[in-house]
């Protein structure tokens, strides 16, 4: 084949082959721009009401209406919960007859189960240091512990689910009154109660 | 044969090799940033929907999330998608918003490239007041 001929297929060839392999970097020029509409909570009326509290106390535990927030892969609390741990603090300490309460940690099964079961018990021990540096609470009432996924309350498998999955609890151990499992001692025990 | 056969020989032939191999569709990097963004726009009503969610628990949940991610050659999926922390202020759940609704994009017609990525994505709200909240009635000023 005389040169001029091949000249133009060998051109089209080494056009199709360069960027065979090879890499591009980019980067978008601007932000994606998301926008939410978030709900806003209904203004005060003028008869002065006490706000609906966000951290409500049940028998067995004491109910978070708002998550705890914290940093990304991270046990620090970020300063948005602050105020929502202080309320915490107050109702643990507004009821001593709350004698052991429970922090739990729970992750939604998204990620490496070892890593969330670390994280979340990281969490939950951040929360307890914080009721106790910040929120004044009796450290010896307190216990905090990191359950990973093993506990899911709702289905991993919807966005919905997982964000329910990802929470702190408290939960109410021993409260005044309450019979210990060893209160009930064999007849031969010398600390057993007399009758 | 003359010259311009010879080219149109040449280019059906390079056409032809071209729909095997690792011939192709080789963008310019501008080119490739542009169509990525294109499709990446194709997520934003699920990821909106997602952030909304979101916003339910935690309302005022906002700020900027960057992920980076490799469109993969010949294929055209998103892969190694990872969120730059560095760079991101969002929560988390937030985060999640977008790389569950761009893992499953793909770019078309695929790159003869690997397309290297960065994109990011910022978050706002408009804060909405529910219909049965009425407005504040005007206060009567006490006499003097």
């Amino acid at each position: 084949m005389h040169w001029s001929r091949s000249v133009p297929l060998l051109t089209a060839l080494l056009a199709l082959g360069a960027g065979c392999g090879s890499k591009v970097v980019f980067e978008g020029q601007s932000g994606l721009p998301i926008v939410g509409e978030s709900i806003s909570k209904p203004k005060p009326k003028l008869t002065v009401k006490p706000e609906v509290s966000r951290v409500v106390l049940h028998d067995k535990n004491i109910e978070i209406k708002e998550k705890i927030q914290f940093e990304l892969s991270k046990a620090t609390i970020l300063s948005e919960s602050f105020g929502l741990l202080d309320e915490v603090a107050g109702v643990i300490k507004a009821h001593p007859e709350i004698k052991k309460l429970a922090i739990e940690g729970h992750a939604s099964s998204d990620g490496n189960a070892q890593q969330n079961l670390v994280l979340s018990d990281a969490r939950a021990k951040s929360v307890m240091e914080y009721l106790v540096t910040k929120g004044g609470v009796d450290k010896t009432r307190l216990s905090a512990e990191g359950f990973g996924d093993k506990k899911p309350i709702a289905d991993n498998n919807t966005e919905e689910g997982r964000v329910k999955n990802r929470r702190v609890e408290f939960n109410i151990v021993e409260r005044e009154g309450d019979k210990k499992p060893d209160d009930a001692k064999k007849p031969g025990d010398p600390k057993a109660p007399k009758k | 044969m003359n010259t311009m056969q010879a080219t149109l020989v040449g280019l059906s032939f390079a056409t032809l090799l071209g729909s095997v191999g690792c011939g192709g569709l080789a963008r310019p990097a501008e080119v490739y940033r542009d169509d990525t963004q294109k499709l990446l726009v194709t997520a934003n009503e699920g990821i909106t929907n997602c952030y909304n969610q979101v916003l339910k628990q935690n309302p005022t949940a906002s700020g900027s999330v960057t992920i980076r991610f490799v469109v993969q050659d010949k294929t055209g999926k998103l892969r190694k998608l990872k969120v730059d922390s560095a760079r991101s202020s969002a929560p988390e759940a937030v985060q999640e918003c977008v790389t569950k609704y761009i893992s499953d994009l793909k770019l078309e017609p695929a790159d003869t490239q690997s397309g290297i990525a960065m994109f990011t994505w910022d978050f706002s709200f408009k804060t909405v007041t529910p219909p049965d909240a009425a407005p504040l009635p005007p206060v009567d000023k006490p006499a003097t």
